[in-house]
């Protein structure tokens, strides 16, 4: 009877099976909506500017010499902006697919996506990519702003440019995964903010965004946390690279690569194999538009 | 006409509710505190924010010199004291000044402010209602946050006549901020939208009030701009008595930030109060209160 309903009301369109072209229209489309809150953009970009000038009165304060037994130079407004900036960076791209799951799961328009051609895969990783952009937006406008505007001493040579950005692509893949596990999360109990929002505390805190991680050395078990953050190994490849200049040829850098290309491999199949489990039950359990 | 006529004929004589403003603070405190009970993973994660954020400063201060604390008259110097005392009181009326706004937007959102504010009830009597559980919420996490602090290293200087004058501070940073509250809720109850005013000054106080480092460390131009926050005041002012051991009566400083509070509420209080009267009546008119 079931198959009988299903063959009465469907349609022989043919799907566009192109990944590309289902993913760019997610993305365009998810841009669009983001274009539509300018007072959004314009408020958050005061927050990068005033939270840029809060860290530069605060290094005003801190000893150079305890940054540089850190072994990455003596400014710590330079410290800190990197550790802030990335995080902020990372929080947004790996919150951005949960955030906008439950926005559309609270709509009613994620039945609708789900019951279209449009693979999940496209659907999630054109919503990163929206989420990528635009947090690259504050990024690097928060770099800029620390640099010009508060002459925070960075390398902007093309080497360490370089460098710094492939650890960035490879710090996102790192995370891909657990931000597509915690919107898996979003589909099955529909709500996600609060993990999001612990995961990027942690993050930052265990990384060291804020202070130099030697500090933590009196306390094992903060130690072995800050260890086991991806964002230990990104952050510290960035300082490296664009505090120090040090490039693709330094063994450490190569290190903190290997690390997080061992999480991506690890966190993003497991990421995704979670969200189809989650995305299996709300088909199964028909709740896929409550909320 | 005939709104006049039309309200006449739809009137109905109905006698108003004695209820007395301390039954329905009570009325609203109970509410607030069932909806947060059911978002009880938020009360955990509240918690934890508080302190991540000590944690985090904890350490920063250790690669802090004392040099500018002690010369803006924290003799201590002791930066994690420093940083422990603003980080807990900002955040107590941050969260408090945003609680109240967004209680006015998810009331928008649910369609329920319509319905309170066309009661007997009246718009002060709402304001006043809808703040005080958030206060409340909020003076549980600072009790919270600064013994965290003191069990990890924080230290202050705790005698009979400096718990009362840090808790004359806190009853006026409270009260000046509930102004603040007030009129960034009226704008919000206006625009429909998130609230401009508390976003404001959210960044500004973390900028200007001294939150993380002396004032003395900012140029002029924005040292004045902290002049004119409440905060700058109640921070300095709790410092120097629970740092230093200072109190009212053997402090012209504490004197000075006592009296720049009151005049901050005596004139906010009755302005803000006014600005959410006009929001309240001009949605009333245009018939948008239940609208989002």
């Amino acid at each position: 009877m079931d198959n009988q309903l299903i063959t009465y009301f469907q349609d022989n369109v043919a799907p566009d099976k192109s990944e590309v072209r289902q993913i760019w229209g997610i993305f365009w489309g998810q841009l669009k909506i983001f274009m539509t809150y300018r007072t959004w953009v314009v408020t958050d970009t005061f927050n990068t500017i005033v939270s840029i000038a809060i860290y530069y009165f605060l290094s005003l304060q801190v000893q150079p010499s305890q940054i540089a037994a850190s072994g990455y130079g003596t400014s710590y407004l330079a410290f800190s902006l990197i550790g802030i900036a990335f995080a902020n960076y990372l929080w947004f791209c790996i919150n951005r697919i949960s955030h906008s799951m439950q926005s559309e799961i609270r709509e009613g328009t994620f039945e609708t996506i789900a019951s279209s051609p449009i693979r999940m895969r496209s659907y999630l990783f054109g919503q990163a990519a929206r989420g990528f952009l635009v947090g690259l937006y504050y990024m690097v406008g928060a770099l800029a702003v620390g640099v010009y505007g508060f002459n925070a001493p960075l390398h902007f040579e093309p080497a360490a440019l370089l460098t710094s950005s492939l650890v960035l692509v490879f710090m996102v893949l790192s995370h891909l995964g657990l931000g597509i596990f915690i919107a898996g999360i979003v589909l099955v109990y529909k709500q996600a903010d609060p993990v999001t929002f612990m995961v990027s505390l942690f993050m930052e805190f265990f990384a060291g965004a804020l202070f130099p991680l030697q500090l933590l050395s009196n306390y094992p078990p903060l130690a072995i946390a800050s260890e086991l953050m991806p964002y230990t190994y990104a952050l510290d490849a960035l300082r490296k690279s664009l505090i120090q200049g040090a490039t693709l040829a330094s063994q450490d850098i190569l290190f903190d690569l290997a690390v997080l290309v061992v999480y991506a491999v690890i966190l993003l199949p497991l990421g995704l194999w979670s969200f189809n489990v989650g995305y299996d039950r709300i088909r199964t359990e028909g709740t896929t538009s409550s909320y | 006409m005939e709104s006049d006529k039309i309200i006449q004929m739809l009137q109905e004589p109905t006698v108003r509710s004695k209820t007395t403003l301390a039954e329905k603070a009570k009325a609203f405190i109970v509410r607030d505190f069932k909806i947060y009970w059911t978002y009880k993973f938020w009360v955990v994660f509240d918690v934890i924010d508080i302190a991540i954020l000590v944690a985090t400063y904890y350490f920063v201060a250790q690669i802090i010199t004392p040099a500018h604390l002690v010369a803006e008259g924290y003799s201590s110097g002791d930066y994690f004291t420093f940083a422990m005392l603003g980080i807990a009181f900002s955040q107590y009326v941050q969260n408090s000044v945003h609680g109240l706004t967004e209680g006015v937007r998810d009331e928008q959102w649910t369609g329920t402010i319509e319905t309170i504010l066309s009661s007997a009830t009246s718009y002060r009597s709402y304001l006043l209602g809808a703040s005080l559980f958030r206060f409340l919420y909020g003076t549980i996490i600072l009790v919270g946050a600064l013994g965290l602090g003191l069990l990890i290293g924080g230290k202050v200087i705790l005698t009979p006549s400096t718990l009362a004058t840090g808790a004359v501070f806190a009853l006026l940073l409270v009260s000046g901020h509930l102004a603040i509250g007030a009129m960034s809720a009226g704008i919000v109850v206006m625009i429909k939208r998130g609230d401009p005013i508390a976003w404001g000054f959210t960044w500004l106080t973390q900028l200007v009030s001294g939150v993380f480092y002396p004032l003395g460390l900012l140029p002029w131009y924005l040292k004045w701009v902290g002049f004119a926050l409440p905060l700058t005041y109640s921070l300095d002012g709790i410092r120097r008595t629970f740092m230093n051991g200072e109190t009212f009566f053997d402090s012209a400083v504490l004197q000075t930030d006592l009296v720049a509070l009151i005049a901050f509420i005596i004139i906010m209080v009755p302005l803000s109060l006014q600005v959410f009267a006009w929001a309240y009546r001009r949605s009333q008119r245009q018939g948008t209160l239940g609208q989002y």
